[in-house]
């Protein structure tokens, strides 16, 4: 009984703001870090949550524990001693396209983008713009950025191994 | 009649959910929070770092060394703190052990050293069976199985054979890290001597149970104590207890200690601790471990860009 009024309701609630509004989104989008100085030092996350929307709307969602590094005990280190994961499980990005008038998502294209939005990450959250790229594809977008994070404006104090971390993201919705 | 009620049902799901989705567009900041919010709920993972390193002092802990990784591990005990200046209260004079530990699996690893005390050769294998996990498994239990061989040039008359030289030890680890500051372990041992040489009393059967834990007092810093409690024991031998420091640089691990054993592998530090704390007949020590990554990269699990 219960599921038939879910079912009802989701199919009818997608339907219908497909007429309104498109919404893409993907469940393993990849995100990665590196050490500018220290080409041992990098992880990939291979589940980040992400979605977009033709409002301007974008989101990211990830867990820290799931960014995979080379080294286990590397990997320990990140999640026990700097990124304190079992304390601040999850890195969360929530922005809007500031130049969403030169995005065309009904059109197949690159299109250069600038997000601006709170970064929440260690338990800080901070105001950041990031410049990326939004490639439609058979009206499928994939957006991808490159920026760097210095450590210490998250309260992460990784100076023994790094300052900042480059970040790259690279999501292709569905 | 209940069919009939379900389609009345959906029928008014739709009226009214197609006026809300048409009225009101997806906000996904607050799609993400519910997703989240969702997500946290159910999450669980294995519990990580209840010791920083695959051992304490001189015992066995229940982590064990990640696959691919060598950890080539240096242990050093000086001599007695309590001979005095003239020997720079111990520092003239050391014992210790060289080894090298291997991950082989998620859960299993395996490891060699060489002894200075009594010329010795170990070997051990430990396998974690369970892995402490919220909700799921309040401890992790490892099992450590281990051997060693003395090489010491001894008295021919004694007609010291090769299993004479030989000794087992089975221990069962229990560990559970009760907090994001505390983890203590107990391991109940099981020792083998082929043959007791150099000591009276005690029996070629030897059981004890160990007492570990670690208290963290910053990210980086630890305090580590070791106790181990033996059923039965040869004549002049006390039970070993360690008190330590671990200090944890990122690939390395320094743990500083004071300690009555002198021997580093299992049977000699458990069962031929011949130093007393009483006497002030303990020694400083330290361990060095360093990992290194051996195995190769898997596709897939480390994609590049």
């Amino acid at each position: 009984m219960k599921s038939v009024v879910v079912w009802v309701l989701s199919i009818v609630f997608f339907v219908t703001q497909a007429d309104a509004q498109k919404v893409f989104g993907t469940r393993n989008g990849k995100i990665s870090f590196s050490a500018p100085d220290d080409e041992d030092v990098k992880a990939v996350n291979n589940e980040v949550t992400s979605r977009i929307s033709d409002n301007g709307q974008m989101t990211f969602s990830l867990l820290m524990k799931s960014f995979l590094f080379k080294m286990a005990e590397m990997q320990e280190h990140f999640n026990d001693q700097y990124a304190e994961t079992s304390k601040y499980p999850r890195a969360d990005f929530k922005g809007n396209i500031q130049n969403l008038s030169s995005v065309n998502f009904a059109k197949d294209g690159a299109y250069k983008i600038s997000v601006k939005g709170d970064l929440t990450m260690h338990g800080i959250t901070k105001n950041v713009t990031v410049n990326g790229t939004v490639n439609i594809r058979g009206g499928k977008p994939l957006a991808a950025a490159q920026f760097s994070i210095v450590l210490k404006d998250f309260g992460i104090n990784a100076s023994s191994v790094t300052d900042k971390v480059t970040v790259d993201v690279s999501c292709q919705y569905q | 009649m209940q069919h009939a009620f379900k389609s009345v049902l959906a029928i008014v799901c739709l009226v009214l959910s197609s006026h809300i989705a048409f009225s009101q567009e997806v906000d996904l900041f607050k799609m993400q929070d519910s997703a989240n919010a969702a997500q946290s709920a159910t999450r669980k993972e294995p519990v990580i770092n209840t010791f920083y390193s695959t051992r304490l002092v001189n015992s066995h802990t229940v982590e064990i060394t990640g696959k691919g990784s060598m950890d080539f591990r240096i242990n050093h005990r000086f001599a007695p703190v309590n001979t005095g200046l003239y020997n720079m209260f111990g520092l003239d004079a050391a014992s210790m052990r060289m080894g090298f530990d291997f991950g082989i699996a998620n859960n299993l690893m395996v490891g060699i050293g060489r002894s200075t005390f009594f010329k010795e050769l170990d070997g051990f294998v430990k396998y974690r069976v369970v892995h402490q996990q919220e909700g799921a498994a309040p401890v992790s239990v490892a099992l450590l199985a281990s051997l060693a061989y003395r090489t010491l040039d001894m008295d021919p008359t004694l007609k010291v054979t090769g299993s004479d030289r030989t000794f087992f030890t089975g221990q069962v680890l229990i560990g559970s890290k009760l907090n994001s500051h505390t983890s203590l372990q107990i391991s109940p041992t099981y020792t083998h001597y082929n043959r007791v040489l150099f000591y009276s009393g005690g029996s070629q059967d030897l059981f004890s149970i160990g007492f570990l834990g670690r208290q963290r007092i910053s990210k980086r810093i630890s305090l580590t104590a070791e106790y181990f409690l033996q059923t039965n024991r040869f004549n002049g031998t006390y039970d070993p207890l360690s008190v330590g420091v671990d200090i944890n640089t990122g690939g390395h691990v320094f743990q500083l200690h004071f300690t009555n054993s002198t021997g580093m592998n299992e049977h000699t530090f458990i069962h031929e601790t011949t130093g007393s704390w009483g006497n002030g007949d303990i020694r400083w020590g330290f361990n060095i471990s360093r990992i290194f990554h051996i195995g190769r990269k898997k596709k897939g699990d480390w994609a590049k860009s």
